[in-house]
């Protein structure tokens, strides 16, 4: 279903019709030249992801308008062997404390494999991308760290809103600088590179260990099943252009396993958890539904929504069922995806 | 300005819309109903329909047409039914509930945006550069005016009714009390660092 506004849209043309009107037109727009859909004939970001199979090493600033303290504005130092190891090391941010910033990276590195996997900008999967995304490359070239770059313009082919901007490195097809802008033109998140070097000395770098137990498994629900000795929920209505890529059980750390569904609409990634031990922690629901006000017992089936910048995770038990969605969508579709998930009750 | 857009060519709107909006006012849900599907999880073929449908297609080389299709049958019959999901007849109430709402939306997104023609800004300019510099301001801040009272108009919609859910949603306005592991995915998509805690 069609969720976006009308009311933006309207908006939207009637600001354009007004500059026209107004005889303020837009400046003319950099020549820019689509690329075709199929990601096997573009560049090759667009099918694999170049910093596992290119060593380098290179100091990175991070940007995050939308979240308050260290996090909003930080650099941080990452290093790859072109083999498949990496590190993620945060270096400074400015105008915190040394305290706020020593808790900060200290929280960095314990979570360098999700920031690694799900932060930067990377096609996940080729097949969906090339349905739900359209690339434009700029005429112009830029320079980011001393590398010469080829812009890109990334964007969504029929949903309405965000885009990304990347400066790719024309040899290599890292990724060197990125800003992902939301339908309103605002910056929602950027990385940049400073520096960077395509020989770095490996001799002193700590390669990221995983830890989370995860496990790959097999997509039918029958295998499923066998697999995890329970009944996997499985979500039937994905927000517009989603589509499954992953299916893996995690470990979080404190004894309890998820079964861990990714989805994704080609860049983006949605998860959905379900926890094979039951329910997630009463107390947990208990203080978020205190904080929320609820004065009142929390009810048996109910979900905790709580936004982290452009991301929505939600979080409860329904039907017994501990679940947790987290992804950058809107909040009803992620809604919609749990009840969908759920099995249907006898009528 | 007015004699410039009025002088235009007038474009008309494609049959194959005027024959949609037709049929969707004659009742006609099957746009509707073929749009929610398109938007459902596509399930692959389960294992079982393959060996069967692999076992009756070494029978029928050796069988009539009519046994043949009765076999078919026999085999799809014997495959689990899988219902629509309960949040679809949720879906499809809420959109038959407020089908005008439902309709301005699905139609004014999907309409095709179509650039402004070549010839309207070459007679914009021809037009600017006769007008007198009073009208030059009195005319943007008449449009400026009548452009906010469409504005205001468009956005002053009511409030949508809460959607109903088969659970109780709570919104936390702080990390507290949240699963490590949903904070760091959130984080990590996100950006921010507020909770310890979580696998990597």
């Amino acid at each position: 279903m069609r969720r976006h506004s009308g009311s933006a849209r309207g908006v939207l043309a009637l600001c354009a019709w007004l500059a026209l009107a107004t005889g303020c037109g837009p400046n003319e727009a950099p020549r820019a030249t689509p690329l075709p859909a199929d990601a096997n004939r573009g560049p090759g970001f667009l099918r694999d992801d170049p910093r596992l199979s290119v060593a380098h090493a290179g100091v990175r600033r991070i940007e995050f308008p939308r979240v308050d303290g260290p996090g909003r504005s930080f650099r941080e130092r990452i290093t790859t062997d072109g083999q498949g190891h990496y590190s993620i090391e945060p270096v400074d941010a400015l105008g915190v404390s040394g305290a706020e910033w020593e808790s900060f990276a200290l929280l960095q590195r314990a979570r360098e494999g999700f920031v690694f996997r799900y932060r930067d900008f990377l096609v996940r999967d080729p097949r969906l991308f090339a349905r739900n995304w359209r690339t434009t490359v700029q005429e112009q070239r830029v320079v980011v760290a001393g590398r010469s770059c080829a812009l890109y313009r990334v964007e969504r082919t029929e949903v309405a809103g965000g885009f990304f901007e990347l400066s790719i490195d024309v040899e290599n097809s890292l990724v060197l600088a990125s800003r992902e802008l939301d339908g309103e033109g605002q910056v929602v998140a950027a990385m940049t590179y400073e520096d960077v070097r395509l020989d770095p000395d490996l001799r002193g770098a700590v390669w990221h260990e995983p830890v989370n137990e995860e496990r790959m498994l097999a997509a039918g629900a029958d295998e499923l099943t066998q697999e995890i000795g329970a009944r996997p929920l499985q979500p039937r209505l994905l927000p517009r252009g989603y589509g499954p890529l992953q299916v893996a059980t995690v470990g979080d750390g404190r004894s309890k396993r998820w079964l861990m569904l990714t989805f994704s609409d080609g860049v983006e990634p949605l998860f959905f958890f379900q926890a094979l031990d039951g329910g997630t922690e009463a107390d947990a629901l208990g203080a978020a539904s205190a904080e929320a006000g609820l004065g009142r017992p929390t009810p048996p089936s109910s979900v905790i929504v709580f936004e982290v910048g452009a991301a929505v995770a939600i979080q409860g038990t329904v039907d017994g069922f501990g679940l947790m969605v987290i992804g950058k969508a809107p909040q009803a579709e992620l809604l919609d995806l749990i009840e969908s998930s759920l099995p249907e009750r006898a009528r | 300005m007015l004699a410039a857009l009025t002088g235009l060519a007038r474009a008309s709107a494609p049959a194959e819309l005027e024959r949609r909006v037709e049929l969707e006012l004659a009742g006609d849900r099957s746009r509707r109903l073929q749009r929610m599907l398109n938007s459902l999880v596509r399930r692959g073929a389960p294992a079982a329909l393959e060996l069967r449908v692999a076992e009756s297609l070494d029978e029928s080389r050796t069988r009539g047409d009519e046994q043949r299709g009765s076999r078919k049958a026999q085999v799809l019959r014997a495959l689990d039914d899988r219902p629509a999901p309960g949040v679809l007849d949720r879906l499809l109430r809420e959109e038959l509930e407020a089908p005008e709402r439902q309709r301005a939306d699905r139609f004014f997104g999907s309409l095709e945006r179509l650039p402004a023609p070549a010839a309207l800004a070459e007679r914009l300019a021809s037009v600017v550069r006769r007008r007198a510099l009073g009208r030059l301001v009195l005319g943007p801040i008449a449009a400026l005016a009548a452009a906010g009272l469409v504005v205001w108009i468009a956005v002053r919609t009511e409030e949508p009714a809460p959607r109903r859910y088969r659970f109780e949603v709570i919104h936390a306005s702080s990390l507290e009390g949240i699963d490590p592991m949903a904070c760091v995915l959130a984080e990590s998509l996100g950006g921010g660092a507020s909770l310890a805690g979580g696998p990597r």
